[in-house]
């Protein structure tokens, strides 16, 4: 499998701290300011996560906040004491026109550390 | 955005000049046009011609002057440029007139242009002297950027001033010539 030709402009979100259960948290923020030429979108090409004590967990990707949250892919399943980490052959090739965000349905401690690489679009 | 520098050599080795030595052009500025004979001409390789400074999240930048474009007398240059951080760029020469002026919107630059155009052909634009353009920074996005920096390459032409005979000829359009927009005027009568 070939990774795809860049088209647009690799960026990164922060460092994200998820610490409560079926709570969605912004993970990266679409571009739209008013003054930019275009609409922007961006594909998620790199994930990094780390379980602080959470033990194993899911993590669902997806937009939209609190009861709005909407899974943009099957759930992941986040290894404790691991590095935990997908590259963009095993992500697929989603695009996101709206702010990406993450939710962990059942977290029994601790909390999760995320951090996104995307291709920017637009 | 390190991955966006190696880009600049490979459009600056195709890059073609737009007249050649003991060619004629014609300097097209806001206010005045000059005609001029090539006498010479240099590359200017890739280097980072300005870095417009750290912005935060969803801001733009005051103009600022590309004082490091300035020439010497009697010199013109042609460039091709690009930013290499996601930020939005906007040009204008002189500073009050802006380039690519549609009538609903200025056109800017953004860092995929490098890949959109690989030559960077729609990036062109012409500086006289020490007639410097102007840039305008966006940061669009919803995270700050430590440096906004933008690449230039091209070529400096020195010229000479044209003799009487010689104008009057390429005034009537017995001689040929090139245009040589050197500010931010959109096409039109001149």
């Amino acid at each position: 499998m070939l990774t795809e030709l860049n088209k647009g402009i690799i960026r990164q979100g922060a460092v994200v701290n998820i610490a409560a259960a079926a709570t969605a948290t912004t993970l990266y923020q679409v571009s739209n300011n008013a003054n930019q030429i275009g609409t922007k979108s961006f594909k998620l090409k790199k994930l990094m996560v780390r379980s602080n004590g959470s033990g194993d967990v899911w993590l669902s990707i997806g937009t939209g906040l609190g009861g709005a949250f909407l899974a943009s892919y099957p759930a992941i399943r986040v290894l404790n004491n691991i590095d935990n980490e997908w590259q963009e052959v095993e992500i697929p090739n989603i695009e996101f026109f709206a702010d990406m965000t993450g939710s962990i349905p059942v977290l029994p401690a601790g909390s999760l550390d995320i951090q996104a690489e995307v291709e920017e679009i637009g | 955005m390190d991955n966006l520098y190696h880009h600049a050599y490979k459009s600056a080795l195709q890059m073609p000049q737009i007249a050649l030595i003991d060619q004629y052009v014609q300097i097209r500025k806001a206010g005045t046009r000059l005609w001029r004979k090539i006498l010479d001409l240099e590359m200017i390789p890739p280097h980072q011609i300005i870095n417009l400074g750290a912005i935060a999240a969803n801001t733009a930048l005051a103009k600022q002057n590309a004082v490091n474009m300035a020439l010497y007398d009697d010199e013109f240059a042609q460039w091709r440029w690009y930013p290499i951080d996601p930020f939005q760029v906007s040009v204008y020469n002189p500073a009050g007139i802006a380039k690519w002026q549609l009538r609903n919107r200025q056109v800017g630059i953004t860092p995929d242009i490098i890949t959109r155009d690989p030559l960077l052909v729609s990036t062109e634009i012409f500086t006289w002297e020490d007639e410097w353009p102007s840039f305008e920074a966006l940061n669009y996005s919803d995270y700050a950027i430590a440096a906004s920096r933008i690449i230039a390459f091209g070529f400096r032409y020195i010229t000479a001033e044209v003799d009487a005979t010689t104008t009057a000829r390429l005034v009537d359009g017995l001689q040929p010539y090139t245009i040589v927009p050197c500010s931010a005027l959109g096409p039109g009568p001149r």
